[in-house]
């Protein structure tokens, strides 16, 4: 009986003491008040050690970025890795800990903005120079609220369907513009070039099968975030049977159900396919413009060989319509961490590299620029595609401005193994839309 | 007459000592408590502490979209059941688990009679089936990925033996692809359950074998009818240890499918860090919740069960 009696006061002080240690720990409880305005007054310090989380994936251009900043500044940037393969719940993990770095590297999404909740953890930049420059850009990466929280540098993330030159010239076909083309290209090439996959998908690296499987089909939807908007204001759901995201899933299905993958679609993954357009042994692939520097590195570098390998187009549901979302590589924020000279310094870096710093990045990442009044620099061929489609009237991926789209890779994959119908897909994505659209409000 | 002598030498000691207590129990505590204090500090900081912590935040909506944490009762579970992550993660955990424990055991128990021998060829082997256990499992899984690969060694090896062409996708369909990376993650810990047999089987008395021999008892009645109830305690050890293990499994199911196809392997350890990923750590927090309910709900009537079934030597 004495032991007994003993267990419930101990019980309560461990309860007491494990509350106690939780409410420590819980990072989002802790954040810093919303509304900071980034300081551009006076000369910014020097001597100041500023933490970087960056992705790892990030080019040389942007660690040379990073260096001429340090020369020109007098400041030190310290970079922590973040690992590209699990940079979104890394990050996500070392957030919710309380810990925040000096600049972070982050998704311009407006979705993944508010899974940080930008507009509580971060400085507004809205009256920085660059936000000007950037256009419409500035309202839909690294925006909440009709503030612009990220200055968005890295090139655009467009995506289309990457198609083999040589498979399409002996099938005798023209690149697709609409999925009606990818149906009918499907069975052309199957009969003309057995071996071949007309579609490659890669459903083992999960996050690839979102862009066949609704990305690019709805792009057309999205014209001035049209659908996009009908989705947040409660006007349409994701789940509606007769919606256009029930109609891309099940055109996606049909292309699946038409055998138009390739065989190892559950398992492959997007290094596999990226190889496998390049090699001609798939005919398409529907992927990004990040890709375009594996394609490179798979050909060790050639990218006249590339170019004569690959093209780009912009494919959607009746149109040819590409869609981009601002990249995580290059698109930085500044959270609020309550070091004014700290805060003062990483606004330092966003002016440089919007400013001063920004022409010579270009010329070496021989990208696109984002901001107006920078030179586009000479582009390799491919590059060349992906600017043309975008230029024809490329449109938000409607994925973008939709809080909880982070659970749509796993469910386009069950779709791509035949694990749930479109309609199935479609309800759970509206739920977990509900769970983090609720979330955001409270 | 010994043991009254005994008996009345002991008396006086008894009689001098303070009533319901040992003239060594007071420093004997003392000393253990000093040797447990280090295993009950751990135990709270990074068992207790963090199990108090995950069930709070299991009933809460805690996010990366808010500052605001909102107690909801049991609105995460309501959400998990909805979006049906919750059941089919159990299901699958449950699934990967028993098959994890049943080859885990077998193969253990397998190689634990044939190398039960101390010799050293014996030795040699033992070493070799230990190797795996030393392996990280993202290494292992990765390996087995390749090696499974619809163009891989695997199905080169089958096509070599077998008629025809063979490229069967092992890790992508929804049963194959559950009961392979079970069967990579029993593989990597057999090693280790193999060695706990051994040392229970050469436990046996070598007397009661001999005797059961002279009896006539061949090799299968020996096995069955002396060494298995015998070996009770290893298996209570080796079947709990490989089971819980198997309901946390992770890196595993990361390395060689990452939860698919589809959500085919999608564990609930597999389902926490997607939640967390997302920053829906209330979520995560519930289902973490239930992989210790699951633990708990499993280990301690099962270790019961077989503890009843020991037979002491």
């Amino acid at each position: 009986m004495r032991n007994f009696r003993g267990r419930p006061g101990m019980l309560a002080a461990m309860l007491a003491f494990g509350l106690a240690a939780v409410s420590a720990c819980s990072g989002g409880s802790t954040a810093a008040p919303s509304g900071k305005v980034a300081n551009t007054e006076g000369a910014a310090p020097k001597g100041v050690t500023l933490t970087l989380w960056h992705n790892t994936a990030d080019s040389k251009a942007l660690l040379d970025l990073y260096k001429a900043y340090e020369k020109k500044s007098g400041n030190t940037i310290k970079l922590v890795d973040i690992p590209a393969d699990s940079f979104p719940s890394t990050v996500q993990t070392k957030w919710a800990t309380g810990a925040r770095p000096d600049i972070l590297e982050w998704h311009g999404n407006r979705t993944d903005a508010l899974s940080l909740n930008a507009a509580g953890t971060m400085l507004d930049l809205s009256k920085l120079p660059f936000v000007a420059k950037e256009g419409d850009l500035a309202t839909v990466s690294g925006s909440v609220g009709g503030k612009t929280y990220a200055a968005t540098i890295g090139a655009l993330s467009i995506s289309g369907i990457f198609y083999n030159k040589q498979v399409f010239a002996k099938a005798g076909l023209q690149p697709p513009q609409t999925y009606d083309d990818l149906a009918a290209d499907c069975k052309v090439l199957k009969a003309k070039t057995p071996g071949v996959a007309p579609l490659f998908e890669a459903g083992g690296s999960q996050w690839p099968p979102q862009i066949l499987s609704a990305f690019n089909y709805l792009a057309e939807s999205n014209e001035n975030q049209a659908y996009d908007t009908s989705i947040l204001n409660g006007k349409a759901k994701l789940s509606d049977a007769d919606g256009p995201f029930v109609a891309a899933l099940t055109a996606y299905d049909k292309l699946r159900t038409a055998g138009c993958f390739n065989s190892d679609r559950t398992t492959a993954k997007w290094e596999d396919q990226m190889k496998a357009v390049l090699d001609g042994k798939a005919a398409m692939v529907a992927q990004n413009s990040d890709s375009i520097g594996l394609l490179n590195s798979d050909a060790n570098g050639d990218t006249a060989k590339v170019d004569a390998s690959v093209g780009f187009v912009g494919v959607s549901a009746t149109k040819a319509v590409a869609n981009y979302a601002p990249s995580p590589l290059g698109t930085y924020y500044v959270p609020s961490t309550g070091d004014s000279e700290k805060e003062r310094a990483a606004v330092d870096f966003i002016e440089f590299a919007t400013g001063a710093g920004y022409a010579d990045y270009i010329k070496e990442a021989k990208i696109i620029p984002t901001l107006s009044g920078t030179t586009t620099p000479e582009l390799q061929g491919l590059l060349q595609d992906v600017k043309k489609a975008y230029d024809q009237g490329a449109t938000l991926s409607f994925n973008s401005e939709i809080p909880g789209f982070g659970n749509f890779g796993p469910e386009s994959s069950k779709l791509l193994a035949d694990q749930e119908s479109p309609q199935q897909v479609a309800a759970k994505m509206q739920a977990f839309y509900q769970q983090a659209a609720a979330a955001a409000k409270q | 007459m010994t043991t009254n002598k005994a008996t009345i030498a002991v008396r006086p000691l008894e009689k001098r000592r303070p009533a319901g207590r040992s003239l060594m129990y007071p420093r004997r505590r003392a000393y253990q408590y000093a040797f447990a204090l280090p295993a009950i500090c751990l135990v709270f900081v990074f068992f207790v502490l963090p199990f108090v912590a995950n069930a709070f935040f299991a009933f809460v909506r805690w996010t990366g979209y808010s500052s605001t944490l909102t107690w909801t009762g049991l609105d995460n579970f309501r959400l998990l059941d909805q979006v049906g992550l919750l059941r089919h993660a159990i299901t699958v955990t449950a699934i990967y688990a028993v098959t994890a424990m049943v080859v885990q055991n077998g193969v253990g128990l397998a190689l634990a009679t044939a190398l039960q021998r101390t010799g050293r060829v014996n030795s040699v082997f033992r070493s070799v089936f230990f190797v795996p256990v030393l392996i990280s499992p993202l290494a292992a899984g990765y390996i087995w990925a390749a090696v499974l690969d619809d163009h891989g060694p695997a199905n080169a090896f089958l096509s070599a033996v077998l008629p025809g062409d063979f490229h069967y996708a092992w890790l992508g369909h929804d049963t194959s692809a559950l009961l392979t990376v079970a069967s990579i993650d029993a593989w990597k810990l057999s090693g280790l359950v193999t060695l706990v047999y051994i040392a229970g089987l050469n436990r046996i008395p070598e007397q009661v074998l001999q005797a059961a021999t002279l009896d006539g008892a061949g090799a299968w009645r020996r096995f069955w009818s002396i060494k298995l109830p015998l070996l009770a305690p290893a298996v209570t050890f080796n079947v709990t240890v490989s089971l819980v293990g198997a309901f946390s499994a992770l890196d595993v199911v990361f390395s060689t499918t990452a939860g698919g196809p589809g959500d085919a392997t999608t564990l609930l350890n597999v389902a926490v860090y997607t939640q967390y990923g997302q920053s829906f750590f209330g979520t995560a927090s519930a289902l973490s919740f239930v992989v210790t309910l699951m633990v708990i709900l499993t280990a301690v009537p099962m270790m019961s069960w077989l503890r009843r079934r020991e037979v002491p030597m």
